[in-house]
């Protein structure tokens, strides 16, 4: 009986389930989060007669044939991508990206990352840093009498400079895409990295055509929907209820199989 | 005698083939796209004295046949621009290693070569039977109800939704995949919702109940072999009393 087993994969695909959406409840305040979602896809079929077979009785074809199927799989676990909302902070280095396009972060000795988290600050040295203190490409440091710092929606950095008649142009702060952004790899500390899926980094300034632009002073929310996900993990209880059931009624047939007098 | 047992094992060998379809469909409950499988239980009459034609025959149960169900599915808003649901019929067509197949699936997304893909890294046919190019600098894509998918204002391809005179004769393959040997008509005036997925269409209620009353005639059926059963060691013992 491929019951058993079938009612297997699908208390798993539900606990796979459940673990995505309490990750996304867990992140519902992570800057720049993006949600993800557990996507299910049926298992192979196990075909005893094929649809349009000739029926060996009447000797016309048979019009449906014989499948059964034996259980779900995980397919994939997506990244959705959508803008989360932005959050006024007020803060001089936080920045969130409104449309398409990542922080570059750089990593010593380490390849690149990419985040569309923006609250960053300024290291001892004047550079501009990720919480974890990781470089933001392309780097770009403020002198430390700076005052009045300014991130346009451009990404173009200006401070005043004591002493100095005008704004002071320190650098321009640029962003990336990437053609299939939800085939980035998650490595936590909001940090994804480039893979073979999500195709080469695009560099580009904010603002140019394919490119969003910054918001200096907001930072960009998690886009979790908590009433969204709470729907979510009660369907997904529901449907891993239903698969128990399954095998209960499976074993329940075996016991009487396995009671029968002779 | 034998009949009696025959026709019960009979019974009990398709009710177990049905708790598996049973068990798969609730399994993928949660899956887009998919569609209930069902068994469909026919007599077969064994005439077992072919000699004697006054011989009654036996009744005999079989399942020459298990048949998808292919209403739709309701439809949940996900927001994602790259998923899309045909409201009526017809499928996606997706070309696969092992070639076209077709899908009610609609969550789809873009290769690193921007081209618009299944999960599975699979290409989604447009109209023409090619895959579907997407420029992701040229903004947000937008499908009209049709299936044309439109950047900026410009049209850059239309999503192929492919309809067969027989769906009875697609076989589901995996991946929520159909296959089939037929040769598809282009549906002239498909409806396509963006950012909508189209859910399983197996309604968990059903399934439950189907179960149970599955699980209550396999009880019967073993009900009756043991009365059948009874009946003979009755008899036997009856017969030697009287010797």
């Amino acid at each position: 009986m491929s019951a058993l087993s079938t009612a297997a994969s699908g208390m798993l695909a539900q606990q796979r389930n459940v673990e995505v959406i309490s990750n996304n409840i867990a992140n519902l305040n992570t800057v720049g989060f993006k949600r993800q979602r557990a996507e299910f896809q049926d298992l192979l079929y196990q075909t005893l007669e094929r649809p349009g077979a000739i029926s060996s009785s009447t000797g016309a074809p048979t019009p449906n044939g014989v499948q059964i199927g034996t259980g779900v799989k995980t397919g994939s676990v997506y990244r959705i991508v959508e803008q989360g909302n932005v959050t006024a902070t007020g803060n001089d280095f936080d920045l969130a990206v409104s449309g398409r396009g990542l922080f570059r972060v750089l990593r010593d000795g380490e390849e690149d990352a990419y985040t569309r988290a923006g609250n960053f600050a300024i290291s001892a040295d004047g550079r501009i840093v990720t919480e974890d203190g990781f470089e933001v490409s392309p780097g770009v440091t403020i002198p430390d009498d700076a005052t009045d710092i300014s991130i346009s929606a451009d990404g173009i950095i200006e401070a005043r400079i004591a002493g100095e008649q005008t704004l002071r142009e320190l650098g321009q702060l640029e962003i990336v895409t990437f053609f299939n952004e939800s085939g980035l790899e998650s490595i936590g500390d909001n940090l994804l990295l480039e893979t073979a899926a999500s195709g080469e980094p695009v560099i580009g300034n904010p603002g140019d055509t394919g490119f969003g632009t910054l918001l200096q002073g907001f930072i960009e929310s998690s886009n979790v929907d908590p009433v969204q996900e709470i729907t979510a993990l009660i369907a997904a209880q529901r449907a891993y209820e239903m698969n128990a059931r399954v095998i209960e009624t499976s074993d329940e047939m075996l016991a009487i199989n396995a009671n029968l007098r002779g | 005698m034998e009949n009696a047992i025959s026709a019960g094992l009979s019974r009990q060998i398709v009710l177990a083939r049905a708790l598996d379809v049973t068990a798969n469909n609730i399994a993928n409950q949660t899956t887009a796209g998919f569609k209930a499988d069902h068994v469909s239980f026919r007599e077969y009459l064994a005439r077992l004295n072919t000699a004697d034609i006054t011989d009654t025959d036996v009744s005999l149960v079989f399942d020459p046949d298990s048949y998808t169900d292919f209403s739709a599915g309701g439809v949940e808003s996900t927001g994602a621009p790259l998923d899309f649901a045909i409201s009526g019929d017809g499928f996606f067509g997706i070309e696969t290693t092992t070639g076209v197949q077709y899908t009610r699936d609609g969550r789809f997304g873009l290769n690193d070569f921007s081209e618009l893909v299944t999960r599975d890294g699979d290409l989604v046919l447009d109209a023409g039977g090619g895959p579907i190019l997407i420029d992701p600098d040229a903004g947000p894509i937008l499908v009209a109800r049709d299936g044309e998918l439109q950047q900026d204002g410009a049209p850059i391809g239309r999503l192929g939704v492919y309809e067969f005179d027989d769906n009875r004769l697609l076989r589901k393959t995996t991946s929520n995949l159909f296959a089939t040997d037929e040769t598809p008509t282009l549906r002239d005036n498909p409806v396509i919702q963006q950012g909508f997925v189209e859910r399983s269409n197996v309604q968990p209620i059903v399934a439950m109940t189907d179960m149970i009353e599955i699980v209550r005639a396999y009880e019967s059926a073993a009900q009756l072999l043991e009365t059948s059963n009874d009946l003979a060691r009755d008899t036997v013992r009856t017969l030697t009393q009287n010797a």
